[in-house]
């Protein structure tokens, strides 16, 4: 789009969003014109359909309905809709692609306004009154053939189905009442657009949150006190449903009974107007907020609930937990990291049961992390990584101290991967007896270890140093290469 | 009995204390990225189980919302526990013990790219700017969560928004949001997408039996202008079908005639402006609650055309006609 994105807050209307190739079956032929006219290319054909939902639609489609399922409340100034994410969806079929439907007859001195844009969706949302007292639509328990739901073969023969017979969800009507609240071929049209909004405050969808949806509203106002049940249903070629206006007064109205494919249906209660009713504004308005945990039954001022642990020994233990949502700011502890569940057990001053807090939160982490196999794997590496690490910066700082030339500071040296080539250019040295550094008889490696130090031994058994060299069969003071 | 040269307390303290074991911000010493992700989302409290949360089905009762503070120390012992995995001796620990202050400076740094991550916009990368130390947030319990999905959650200190940290629903009736800082003020507001359509009840002396209020197009109600009437289907009134044909005349007449400012009367988006009720919104502040109608902004825009852009279907079915034609 080029128009400047949607703002937050703002809503952006469109009277369609149609698709580039309606569904249909095409045909591609790719043909190629050579300069010789001698030679020739026969035409290539390929047949290739665009096929979107039309005798079902999957329930993820849907995004959301109002009034909401279930819901009861004052909804009865409410026109019902539908939200569906796929914003070409409604014009993705026709109703009437061949003009069945005429243009309403108007009288002269009333002229019609600006005729509506392009053909009319294929989608309508039908509201009925589904009340124990007072029932208008039977939903058919099971799916039928699509051939008893569309019966006139005019209209089967529009839909091009061929010898197939799709089975189909449906609702079947009295016709007489279809007829008076079915919307005209315009209401139709009217009933569905699309809105962009933005999606920036929003909690993570489940699917498809690029902010563009299809809206598809109802043309009847829900009587309060009634549950009703509003009903998606496809009015693909249904010009035995769809007129060019509402009934005339006094028209004769068909007594059979007329069915219709229903892709969703749900069924809420108009309610007349009552505190914590159904409306967003009735919920809002009457949710109950405080501080998380304050004024709670068995939890203290602290934010903490008593739980019975069985401890090591078997014995039930009282102790206090509290979970990470506090009712005021607790300062964030500095004696981190901790490195087992036990090392964050306290003990609670006043009361003398030990808090479990943070040793729960240690175990829970502990846990989820054990359930993850590649984290495992990415903290060994980890680890693997930082040892590695610290045993070449080792090597690097023994080397640098014993090779005083060296300018480079170690810590570049070891990141420019310098180590090894001066380590190796030591040994050289070593060999050509230019220095001392480099440890060819291990006679360091012999020293540093704890037990064979003649200083350390010294202090740690009480005696001289000449003693224990004697003892550790004199080892050279410095190795001769 | 003479003291051992080093005592493995000793040893351990030595190690632990060295700060030659390695360094945590050179490259090598960085944690992989999944175990990143995984450690800064567990900082939000993501994955973890509802029961640690609320230990108490009473903290947080059906039709309630409550704010907290989030205990950074608890989300920090639940980052210990992970890195305890695989830590079977003093070398891990000596590691950990090394390498967790410059760890925790970069979970600290990424916890305000969860969220875009979550929604699938970017990959975690640090903020630039260190936000507010403090978390806090609410839990909500509402049906407003199952029958409005994806309202609107706004928080404010001082006028200011403050960044969203999270906001996901942990089950069907259940809301978490988390914001960077403390507001004091939040807002709930009735998503756009599912703004409602409706009539409102016309006054007294009217012929109509409900009304509609005029609206400009950018969704303002024009004042002083006189509601437009909405009558249903005289066949049979009871059954309340609104006639939204003509309904859409008589806006037409007023829109092309006496009134430019509201919206030409071209196709259904025009149309359903009229129709529009604005949505709600709940405001929680220190000063107390408050409800108001929310902030609707609508705008019209021009027919889409970028989908079919560079697709002439009409010329290439008449293209096909002539090939099919053609000897």
């Amino acid at each position: 789009m080029t128009d400047r994105p949607v703002a937050p807050g703002e809503m952006r209307l469109y009277d369609d969003v149609r698709p580039a190739l309606p569904d249909d079956t095409y045909l591609l032929r790719a043909s190629t014109t050579l300069s010789r006219p001698d030679l020739t290319v026969n035409p290539v054909d390929a047949y290739f359909a665009v096929e979107g939902p039309r005798f079902a639609l999957p329930a993820t489609e849907v995004v959301a309905v109002h009034p909401p399922r279930n819901a009861q409340g004052s909804f009865d100034e409410v026109l019902p809709h539908v939200v569906l994410g796929r914003r070409t969806l409604p014009w993705e079929r026709q109703l009437d692609s061949t003009g069945v439907i005429r243009d309403p007859v108007t009288e002269p001195p009333d002229p019609e306004p600006r005729p509506l844009p392009g053909s009319a969706p294929w989608l309508g949302l039908l509201l009925f009154v589904d009340d124990p007292t007072r029932t208008e639509v039977t939903v058919l328990p099971q799916p039928v053939p699509l051939s008893s739901v569309v019966t006139d073969p005019q209209i089967r023969i529009r839909l091009r189905l061929g010898n197939t017979d799709p089975q189909v969800q449906a609702i079947e009507v009295d016709a007489g009442l279809l007829r008076q609240i079915a919307p005209s071929r315009q209401e139709v049209q009217l009933c569905c657009h699309v809105r962009q909004v933005n999606v920036d405050d929003r909690e993570l969808a489940a699917g498809d949150s690029d902010g563009w949806f299809a809206v598809v509203m109802a043309n009847r106002l829900p009587t309060p006190g009634l549950r009703h049940r509003a009903c998606l249903v496809s009015l693909e070629e249904r010009s035995d449903v769809i007129f060019p206006t509402g009934p005339e007064p006094g028209e004769v109205l068909p007594a059979a009974k007329q069915r219709l494919v229903l892709l969703h249906t749900w069924t809420f209660t108009a309610a007349p107007a009552r505190p914590g009713g159904g409306s967003f504004r009735e919920l809002a308005g009457a949710l109950d907020s405080g501080l998380f945990g304050a004024d709670t039954l068995n939890v203290t001022d602290t934010g903490h609930h008593a739980l019975t642990l069985q401890d090591r020994s078997g014995a039930a233990q009282a102790v206090w937990y509290r979970g990470p949502l506090v009712a005021r700011p607790v300062a964030r502890d500095p004696l981190g990291p901790y490195h087992s569940a036990d090392q964050a057990r306290r003990v609670s001053p006043e009361t003398g049961a030990e808090d479990i807090s943070y040793a729960a939160a240690f175990e829970v982490g502990r846990l989820l992390g054990a359930a993850d196999g590649r984290l495992a794997q990415e903290l060994m590496a980890w680890r693997r990584e930082a040892y590695q690490e610290a045993a070449r910066r080792s090597v690097a700082d023994q080397v640098w101290t014993d090779v005083p030339a060296l300018t480079t500071p170690a810590d570049e040296a070891v990141a420019d991967g310098l180590v090894a080539p001066v380590s190796l250019t030591m040994f050289e040295r070593a060999g050509a007896g230019a220095g001392t550094s480099a440890d060819l008889t291990l006679a360091q490696v012999v020293r540093s270890a704890p037990g064979l130090n003649p200083e350390r031994l010294a202090t740690a058994w009480n005696t001289s140093v000449d003693v224990v060299q004697s003892l550790l069969g004199g080892a050279p003071e410095e190795p001769q290469p | 009995m003479r003291d051992p040269w080093i005592s493995e307390e000793g040893a351990l303290r030595e190690r632990m204390s060295d700060p030659a074991q390695a360094t945590a911000t050179d490259p090598e010493a960085r944690l992989p990225a999944y175990a990143t992700a995984f450690l800064a989302h567990l900082r939000l409290l993501v994955g973890i189980p509802f029961e640690y949360l609320v230990p108490d089905t009473a903290m947080l009762p059906d039709e309630s919302i409550r704010f907290f503070h989030l205990d950074r120390s608890w989300a920090d012992r639940v980052v210990d526990g992970v890195l305890a995995v695989g830590k079977v001796g003093s070398r891990e620990q000596a590691h950990h013990q090394a390498a967790a202050p410059a760890l925790d400076a970069l979970l600290d740094s990424l916890e305000p790219a969860v969220r875009p991550v979550q929604r699938g916009l970017a990959a975690l990368v640090p903020a630039g700017e260190t936000t507010d130390p403090d978390i806090s947030g609410f839990l909500l319990r509402s049906a407003l969560v199952a029958g409005w999905p994806h309202m609107d959650v706004r928080a404010y200190r001082e006028s200011v928004k403050l960044p969203l940290l999270r906001l996901e629903r942990l089950s069907a009736a259940v809301l978490i949001a988390l914001f960077a800082g403390v507001p004091d003020r939040v807002e709930l507001e009735e998503p756009h997408h599912g703004v409602q359509f409706g009539v409102t009840g016309a006054g007294p002396g009217s012929a109509a039996a409900f009304a509609v209020d005029p609206r400009t197009p950018d969704g303002v109600r024009r004042e002083g202008a006189e509601p437009f009437p909405v009558a249903v289907r005289p066949t049979d009134p009871s059954l309340r079908v609104v006639e939204l044909a003509d309904l859409r005349r008589i806006i037409s007449y007023r829109a092309d005639l006496d009134d430019p400012a509201l919206p030409t009367q071209t196709g259904s988006a025009a149309f359903t402006i009229q129709l529009l009720r604005p949505p709600w919104m709940q405001v929680f502040s220190d000063e107390g609650r408050d409800a108001l109608p929310g902030h609707l902004r609508t705008s019209l825009a021009r027919p889409v055309a970028a989908l079919a852009d560079g697709i002439d279907v009409d010329a290439l079915l008449a293209a096909a006609d002539r090939e099919a034609k053609q000897p």
